[in-house]
């Protein structure tokens, strides 16, 4: 499956990709959210593990922007803005899950699992 | 002068008149008596030097008797009158006692009036002057603790001209704070009637150079109003983006160390998950910091209108707003002057809008409906939910914004008037050295009552206490105590249908030894005051407690009305018409011992005791008082 990573992090995305890609996945990274959306224009995503929190233009404008239709990826929101309010405005805006840094890498994979399930 | 011409005029109408009814008499008797008449004109006129004198002797006879009346009397009445006019001019004048004695009496009389009234004039002065040295002393006892408050301080009356001021407050908003000022021209007008529908809220402001928090409380009974004024202090504790930085360098540290327990080698292996734990812990304690809320909370119910009045205010928009069931009761958090004003940045050209709130989880979603394409969210809405821990998106044509809420705690408004400091007049509070020579309404009482699980001081418990302050004949009704105790055994029918407690409604409350103190610290420096107050104290007495003189309103009852019969609480207060509430709870029946004292404290002054000794020794002598529990 394609996996995108967008997060401003450094030290998030090493073990992301890291471990994304050793459970078999195709992974991009991007650090800002109009890197991602260059990426999301290009090629479909199955799975978006998205930050809320990046230079420019935030996570919640990213998820406004996704690709509609039968590309559109699936988004896992994964942030250190773990209020009530940001999730339920990143589920309303169209996100499949939420997670509040800091994670276990156990659970991340287990979520990232269950989305892509269903594909 | 005028005196003389009075007398000769009346001297002569008196001399005219009789003459002029002799004349008529003579004239009418000698009528048709020809001859008679020749004959009296003859004897008349052979005795006219007799009949002169006669007149003459008649004429001074008359003087005589009108001369002492106009010239006394009248002029002497006339001449009391202007020196009684002199006395209105000078009080200490003294009347000349001339004339007549009558007149002399009533000179005197004025005399007294006159000194009394100048006595009188001295005493409402001496009051005059007392009552103002009183408010005086008041005044600056009331100014130095309004200057020495580290808050600022105005007072301003409905137009929004300053009275009062402290030197804070001059400190925070500037010169332009002055007596007679306008506040209007000092802070925003809507912030103002925005904080006055929230008196209990703090809100952000700009002042001189500095950012505010005010808070406006409206006095209804004046129509004017209060600002409480501070430099709003910036919060302490972490600040949320460093705390989202934390979170993002940590969950990828944390992710690292993961990883590497997972591929680490087997002589690594310990070190690996020595670093997994340690990173767990740091992840326990970063998810339970929370940055501090930056905005106040607000009741659902009371955040729509305001907001829909701050629309119209700021924009003349009329939005309409429906609040969903769900939301009723969830206190919202928002600073909500920043959001209203967010709101109308935002709504800048919207003609027609509608707003709708809904419980969502533990936030309330309000969504703003209009008629096209919702309008961008202004910066400064967003900054207002984002500072409340919010978001905040549109939807074509709806614009949601999501603000933290929670279940309002179920705690009934308090009832009652506004709070306010009570300010006491002190000077009725006069202790002497002796307590029994205190005057019975100068002195602080506390009304008392206990409920109990018997009638046997030595074997039954106290289950209730309650007490309230008295100064003199005042009920200081916010000065009252109230607590439950659980005795430790179960409670005997007969007591728990007098009082309605029993022992399962009372598990869990404090012992009698934990409240106590605070009853002591309660009753401490007052007369203990109470019906049938025997009984109480040789509960009081086994507990601890020992504090006489007691003053028992069942004693009084018997000084004051020896021949009537019931002497109960609820017969006093019947007849004081003292409202009976909360009869046997221990709280209700102090109150009304308190009223009920308070209404006797007259009729016992006008019985002619003075000092708490007298009514003491009086209430001694009853033969009821000898009764011992």
């Amino acid at each position: 499956m394609r996996i995108l990573v967008v997060d401003d992090e450094e030290s998030i995305l090493v073990p992301l990709e890291f471990l994304l890609r050793k459970a078999g996945h195709e992974v991009a990274l991007a650090k800002t959210g109009e890197e991602a959306l260059g990426f999301l224009a290009k090629s479909p995503f199955d799975l978006v593990v998205l930050d809320l929190m990046l230079p420019g233009m935030d996570g919640f404008a990213v998820l406004e922007r996704l690709p509609q239709g039968p590309t559109k990826p699936k988004v896992l929101v994964l942030t250190a803005r773990g209020r009530e309010a940001d999730q339920a405005k990143a589920l309303a805006l169209g996100a499949a899950a939420f997670m509040a840094k800091p994670f276990g890498i156990g659970d991340l994979l287990a979520q990232v699992e269950r989305l892509l399930e269903g594909k | 002068m005028r005196e003389v011409l009075r007398f000769l005029g009346a001297l002569l109408l008196g001399l005219l008149l009789v003459g002029g009814v002799v004349g008529l008499a003579l004239f009418l008797l000698l009528q048709g008596e020809e001859a008679l008449a020749r004959e009296f004109l003859e004897l008349a006129r052979a005795k006219a030097p007799l009949l002169l004198f006669v007149a003459f002797l008649f004429a001074l006879v008359l003087g005589a008797l009108l001369h002492p009346l106009f010239l006394g009397y009248l002029a002497a009445t006339r001449a009391l009158g202007q020196e009684a006019e002199i006395l209105l001019a000078n009080p200490g004048h003294r009347l000349p006692l001339r004339g007549p004695l009558e007149l002399q009496a009533l000179g005197r009389l004025v005399q007294r009036l006159a000194e009394e009234k100048a006595a009188l004039e001295k005493e409402v002065e001496a009051k005059v002057e007392e009552a103002k040295a009183l408010l005086e002393r008041e005044r600056g006892v009331l100014s130095a603790l309004i200057a020495h408050l580290p808050q600022g301080v105005v007072l301003a009356n409905p137009k929004g001209q300053v009275v009062l001021y402290n030197p804070p407050a001059r400190r925070l908003l500037g010169e332009g704070l002055g007596a007679g000022k306008s506040l209007f021209g000092l802070l925003d007008r809507g912030l103002l009637a925005h904080a006055l529908r929230l008196p209990s809220e703090r809100f952000l402001t700009q002042g001189r150079g500095e950012l505010l928090s005010l808070q406006a409380v409206p006095l209804k009974e004046e129509g004017s109003l209060l600002l409480i004024l501070e430099a709003a202090r910036e919060e302490k504790g972490v600040d949320e983006a460093t705390l989202h930085r934390l979170k993002d360098k940590l969950s990828g540290l944390k992710a690292l160390v993961e990883l590497w327990e997972k591929e680490a080698p087997k002589e690594a292996l310990s070190l690996a998950q020595a670093a997994k734990e340690a990173a767990e812990d740091l992840a326990k304690l970063i998810r339970a910091l929370e940055p501090p809320p930056r905005a106040a909370e607000v009741l659902a119910e009371d955040l729509l209108p305001l907001l829909a009045e701050a629309l119209e205010r700021e924009l003349g928009v009329h939005p309409g707003f429906t609040l969903g069931e769900t939301a009723r009761g969830l206190l919202v958090r928002a600073d909500t002057y920043a959001l209203s004003q967010g709101l109308a940045a935002t709504l800048q050209d919207a003609e027609e809008v509608l707003l709708q709130a809904e419980a969502q989880d533990r936030l309330l979603r309000l969504s703003l409906l209009f008629p096209h394409p919702a309008p961008e969210a202004h910066p400064s809405l967003l900054e207002a939910v984002e500072r409340a821990g919010g978001g905040l998106w549109r939807e074509e044509s709806r614009l949601h914004l999501l603000l933290p809420a929670q279940e309002a705690p179920r705690i009934p408004a308090p009832s009652g008037p506004p709070p306010r400091a009570e300010v006491f007049d002190l000077s009725l509070l006069q202790v002497p050295e002796e307590l029994e020579e205190a005057p019975i309404d100068g002195l602080l009482y506390t009304a008392f009552d206990l409920e109990t699980t018997g009638l046997d001081p030595e074997k039954d418990a106290i289950i209730a206490l309650g007490g309230v302050h008295l100064l003199g004949s005042q009920v200081l009704r916010q000065e009252v105590y109230e607590a439950l105790v659980d005795p430790g055994r179960p409670i005997p029918k007969a007591s728990t249908e007098v009082h309605g407690l029993t022992w399962e409604m009372l598990k869990g409350k404090p012992r009698l030894e934990e409240v106590l103190p605070s009853f002591r610290a309660f009753l401490q420096d007052t007369v203990l005051l109470a019906h049938n107050g025997a009984f109480d104290m040789a509960f009081l007495k086994r507990a601890g407690i020992h504090q006489p003189p007691l003053v028992d309103t069942l004693l009084l009852a018997h000084l004051l009305f020896p021949d009537l019969k019931d002497h109960a609480l609820e017969r006093l207060a019947e007849r004081f018409g003292v409202p009976v509430l909360g009869r046997h709870t221990a709280l209700g029946d102090a109150l009304m011992t308190a009223e009920v004292f308070a209404r006797m404290v007259p009729l016992l002054k006008g019985r002619g005791f003075r000092t708490l000794g007298e009514v003491l020794r009086a209430c001694e002598r009853l033969p009821l008082a000898r009764l011992q529990y």
